[in-house]
């Protein structure tokens, strides 16, 4: 297996895995920003795909993202309202959760699991935002990292 | 904003009725078919609603200002004057019970264009203080931040180095000579910053030059929702400032409908003279990159999909054969809802109501008519190209719980771009 040390090759790791390595794999990018967020909903979606190495059977998933999408709509930011990058840093962590539950057809991309990890990073940022920190994200890099450790363990 | 009275309201209501209001409340005939296209009054049944009766005082200001009839019923007390406690009533009916859709406007058999009404009406609203809290923030925030939800350049470049890092294409800021100028809502900036991914990766494509502008990069116009020309025109006055410093060819109006109004309808008259560039809505560009060859796509959506017409595009733009041409592009099964188009039915939250908290229940119960129009479509995916219309859709949508995605049609579109070789 060749380093996971940018984005094409990240990516193409996670392409290489089946549905449900990619939920298992999301919900650990996700869990690394659930202390961002109160969200019952948030936290019970990844802790159940995470207790259960990701595989969940399609009832539950549904039921989980049924919830989560409600969590994403509680957490929005409304046209006009003034931003809080706080509470959308809690609206990306939830968007991250989505994309771990989500089915293939509710999902905007092939790749669950890219999608996690790009949330996440945007979950990120916002909290950088937030704290008014001029730095970079470095949650790609941390997101290599658990792939790799993922992968070694599989 | 000045401190707002009712003496303020009433001079901006005479100095709002020019020869087409005067016109307009002279030749409407009562028919009441504008009822039947406002949502509001369709899906509540409330007569409230109907879009002429929204605009009560300001037609019976000008009877008892402008016409001998109305000045005699004025003078014999047989026509009360207009106070604050009815500007404060119609607070609801001008603001949270129109989204400026235009939709009334279409069907007036006398061709009253109900909107532009409204909208003048508005400014006397705002004027007199009857303008809704949501929306005096926005446009406050607007005027001191240059966005009206507080989006600070700081908080835009964090995302720009974001994006950049996932897609390893630059997002360029401030490049005299670019093609293109893109405008971004603050929407976009905070909940879809994968709008400015799809532009990048889709200009990168397509060989274009474009660029953000550190000081004018917000689109939306809180001035035009509020109803305060003086705010709509600093607003676009920034942008219009911005690219022709910049020297852009095009300035291009985000995924949000109304900013398409103000920058591209409104903007040369509010700043009293042509622009130097062109503006286009992301759509309009979009078509033209397929037109010329420059937007190659691979892959198809296999979805049942089908998309939310904003109304500020198709009704006020005539930007209607463009996201078709678009969606055929990318989706294997595309179908249209009825009154897809020119008389889409609005979402429920344009005009700066789903600005106004005070509307919120109102406008959920306005969406009955998309949700009535997407079941009876049953599709598996909602595509739209307006940030505010996205929200509202999935909001109504996780009400009434429906679990449809609802995409951007731009994100759609850079989603499948082929390779580039």
């Amino acid at each position: 297996m060749s380093a996971i040390n940018n984005d094409s090759a990240f990516k193409a790791a996670l392409d290489g895995l089946g549905e449900t390595q990619q939920r298992r794999v999301a919900a650990l990018f996700t869990r690394q920003l659930l202390s961002e967020t109160h969200d019952i909903r948030v936290r019970q979606a990844v802790e159940t795909l995470l207790d259960g190495d990701g595989d969940a059977d399609e009832e539950t998933l549904a039921s989980l993202a049924h919830s989560v999408k409600s969590a994403i709509i509680a957490s929005h930011t409304r046209c006009g309202a003034e931003s809080d990058w706080e509470e959308q840093q809690r609206y990306f962590v939830a968007r991250a959760a989505y994309a771990c539950v989500a089915s293939r057809s509710q999902s905007k991309n092939d790749n669950l699991a890219w999608q996690a990890a790009v949330a996440c990073r945007t979950a990120r940022t916002c909290g950088l935002i937030f704290s008014d920190s001029p730095d970079a994200s470095q949650e790609n890099i941390q997101q290599y990292q658990i792939l790799a450790d993922f992968l070694q363990q599989a | 904003m000045s401190e707002a009275t009712l003496r303020k309201g009433l001079q901006a209501f005479a100095e709002q009725i020019d020869a087409p209001v005067a016109a307009f409340f002279s030749s409407c005939v009562h028919c009441g078919m504008c009822a039947e296209a406002c949502l509001f009054y369709t899906e509540t049944g409330d007569p409230r609603y109907t879009p002429i009766h929204k605009l009560e005082p300001m037609r019976r200001f000008w009877e008892q200002e402008y016409t001998l009839v109305g000045r005699l019923q004025k003078l014999l007390g047989l026509s009360r004057p207009v106070d604050d406690a009815e500007l404060t009533e119609w607070r609801e009916l001008v603001y949270d019970s129109c989204t400026l859709c235009g939709r009334c406007s279409m069907v007036c058999p006398v061709g009253n264009d109900l909107v532009y009404m409204i909208r003048r009406m508005r400014e006397g609203m705002a004027a007199s203080g009857n303008a809704p809290e949501g929306l005096i923030g926005a446009a406050t925030r607007a005027i001191t931040t240059g966005s009206p939800m507080g989006v600070q350049l700081t908080a835009l470049k964090a995302q720009a180095r974001h994006v950049e890092q996932d897609i390893g294409i630059p997002v360029p800021f401030d490049q005299v000579g670019a093609e293109y100028l893109v405008l971004l809502s603050s929407m976009e900036i905070m909940n879809y910053p994968e709008y400015l991914s799809a532009v990048a990766k889709i200009f990168h494509q397509a060989n274009k030059s474009w660029t953000l502008a550190s000081n004018a990069f917000e689109a939306t116009n809180s001035g035009i929702q509020i109803g305060v020309s003086d705010i709509a025109r600093e607003l676009v006055g920034r942008v219009v400032q911005a690219a022709e410093a910049l020297q852009v060819k095009t300035v291009i109006s985000p995924e949000c409908g109304h900013a398409y109004t103000a920058i591209r309808w409104d903007g040369p008259n509010l700043m009293g003279r042509p622009f130097k560039f062109r503006v286009r809505h992301i759509l309009e560009v979009l078509d033209e990159l397929r037109d010329q060859g420059l937007l190659k796509v691979e892959g198809r959506e296999d979805a049942r999909l089908t998309f939310h017409d904003p109304c500020q595009l198709v009704r006020r733009g005539g930007v209607i054969q463009q996201p078709r041409n678009l969606l055929r592009m990318v989706a294997s099964h595309f179908v249209e809802m009825k009154d897809a188009g020119q008389m889409n039915w609005c979402c429920g939250a344009g005009g700066g109501v789903s600005a106004n908290e005070e509307a919120d229940a109102l406008r959920l119960q306005a969406f009955k008519r998309k949700k009535q129009q997407l079941e009876a479509l049953n599709v598996e995916t909602l595509v739209t190209a307006c940030a505010n219309c996205r929200i509202q859709l999935e909001d109504g949508l996780e009400t009434n719980n429906m679990d449809i995605p609802v995409l951007g049609l731009t994100e759609m579109i850079a989603e499948r771009l082929a390779e580039k070789p």
